[in-house]
């Protein structure tokens, strides 16, 4: 299993280094722009960049690693050798969490380390964490319609649903403010920054983790 | 006899295609030859064994134990080699040794190095860069290098020049003769024919024959006889009657038991018996008496 996690890793890498490049830029230059909203909204925007880069880091690799093994039909390699159909869903799944802990610990020091400073304090690791649960549960559900119907026969629908994903945080935000205006904001923000942070875990795992028997028992079934 | 593969009363259904209840055994140590026209289940029959797809019904046990709780020790004992090749394409063959080498036990480098060297296949290349033969050869190279007890190729000839073809399936031979068996699936009979001990006729999803080789090429043959030379009983088993300059001519499949009575009362010049390939006995199959 492990040899197949270090196979994709190392497949990635320069997609992940390319991914820190970009963010610690990002993050110097956008971020720190002193022209940026002032107000409740403001720590939700120097907030959403690293939150789409964090997503864009799971879903790249995702795409990434299923284009590769789809052009060269590696699972007709794989389930031809000794290793169970589950220990290859394994692999993939626990490269995503490695990378997921990875990428929400490396934004939140990129922030720290650029000193960027968000109001409440509890505001940056709750977004993250709720950034990353839901970067992890769509791509293992996205894994599980791979597995089931194929890469290249799902991939359109999986970069609409990913791009569609992308408009809800800013068009939700939007919403909220034209509703209930900048108090109806604060108020999301603050019940964001104190949102049980396990329970949101434990929700997201539960999920990624069902997420994962689905695609063990698609994979086992399928005929090569 | 010590069985590497058994499957019993084994049933795969697809929508215009039934696997119906094969039952098929393979003696340790020998080279099971499968023939069948395009369609009659050689591949399923394969992938089946391989764990490659599921069965609807039916047990498949190779070296005595089953699947469901010892893949990896029976893949472990396993060399594939499929109709087609999957590689990373843009690795080096070195790299893929290196790759497959982590998934198997008794990993022998040395082998691969060997077998690569004696197929002239240079680790440096990359797979892409390979041709169908060096594919075949480096899939070979691949399934042989854990020191399977079982090898399985699936149409391995398909596509290769004759002179690779003579060097695989000599190769085979020198294979089984290492008391391993191996089971090969061809189109091509004449490869079968020069390398398997035992044959076995798939057709339309079914076992239609299981038999050694030499014994099924003793068995049938095709007899050249004058017209009004042979007694009904005897001619009317006989395969594709056809008439021919000789008189008539047909294929049966008991020659041996029938010999003595062919030798009775017939004059020589009579009858004449010629050898048959794989190929001729297939055609009987399919066509029917």
């Amino acid at each position: 299993m492990l040899t197949l996690i270090l196979k994709d890793l190392r497949r990635d890498l320069l997609m992940i280094a390319s991914f820190i490049g970009l963010s610690v830029v990002t993050t110097a230059t956008f971020l720190e722009d002193p022209y940026m909203r002032s107000g409740s909204s403001e720590a939700l925007s120097r907030l959403f960049m690293p939150c789409i880069l964090l997503f864009m880091l799971i879903y790249g690799t995702v795409m990434h690693v299923e284009k590769y093994e789809d052009k060269n039909r590696a699972y007709g390699l794989l389930r031809t050798l000794p290793i169970l159909a589950r220990e290859i869903v394994f692999a993939k799944y626990l490269l995503l969490i490695l990378l997921d802990i990875a990428g929400i610990g490396f934004f939140y020091l990129t922030l720290k380390l650029f000193s960027i400073e968000v109001e409440p304090d509890r505001l940056t690791p709750a977004v993250l964490i709720i950034a990353g649960n839901v970067s992890l549960v769509t791509c293992g559900f996205g894994y599980a319609g791979i597995f089931k119907w194929g890469f290249s026969k799902i991939r359109i629908t999986i970069y609409v649903f990913y791009m569609a994903l992308l408009v809800v945080p800013p068009a939700s935000f939007t919403l909220i403010r034209e509703t209930r205006g900048s108090a109806g904001l604060d108020g999301f923000i603050s019940s964001l920054a104190n949102a049980n942070l396990l329970l949101v875990s434990v929700c997201g795992l539960v999920l990624y983790f069902g997420s994962m028997f689905l695609a063990v028992r698609i994979k086992e079934n399928e005929a090569l | 006899m010590d069985h590497v593969v058994e499957l019993r009363e084994v049933r795969k259904e697809y929508k215009e295609f039934v696997l119906d209840g094969i039952s098929w055994q393979i003696p340790k140590g020998c080279i099971m030859g499968l023939i069948g026209p395009n369609g009659a289940g050689k591949t399923t029959t394969i992938k089946i064994i391989m764990n490659l797809i599921r069965a609807d019904g039916g047990k498949v046990s190779l070296f005595g134990l089953d699947y469901r709780r010892n893949e990896k020790e029976i893949k472990n004992r396993i060399g594939y080699v499929g109709e087609e090749q999957y590689f990373y394409e843009d690795r080096t063959v070195a790299w893929t040794g290196r790759f497959v080498s982590r998934f198997y036990r008794n990993w022998d480098t040395n082998t691969f190095s060997r077998l690569l060297n004696e197929f002239q296949i240079s680790g440096t290349k990359k797979v892409k860069e390979l041709s169908k033969g060096m594919r075949v050869k480096l899939s070979i190279a691949l399934a042989l290098s854990h020191n399977p007890e079982l090898i399985i190729l699936d149409e391995p000839t398909a596509g290769l020049d004759p002179v690779v073809r003579r060097e695989l399936l000599d190769l085979l031979r020198k294979i089984s003769s290492k008391n391993k068996s191996v089971i090969i699936s061809s189109h091509i009979t004449d490869d079968i024919a020069r390398t398997a001990d035992y044959i076995t006729y798939l057709l339309e999803g079914r076992i239609s024959l299981i038999e050694q080789k030499d014994e099924l090429l003793s068995n049938w043959k095709k007899i050249h006889f004058r017209t009004g030379t042979l007694n009904n009983g005897i001619s009317s088993s006989f395969y594709n009657i056809e008439a021919s300059m000789f008189g008539n001519s047909g294929i049966t499949n008991s020659y041996l038991s029938i010999k003595d009575d062919l030798a009775e009362g017939i004059r020589k010049e009579d009858i004449k018996v010629e050898n048959v390939g794989l190929d001729d006995i297939l055609i009987c199959f399919v066509k029917g008496r």
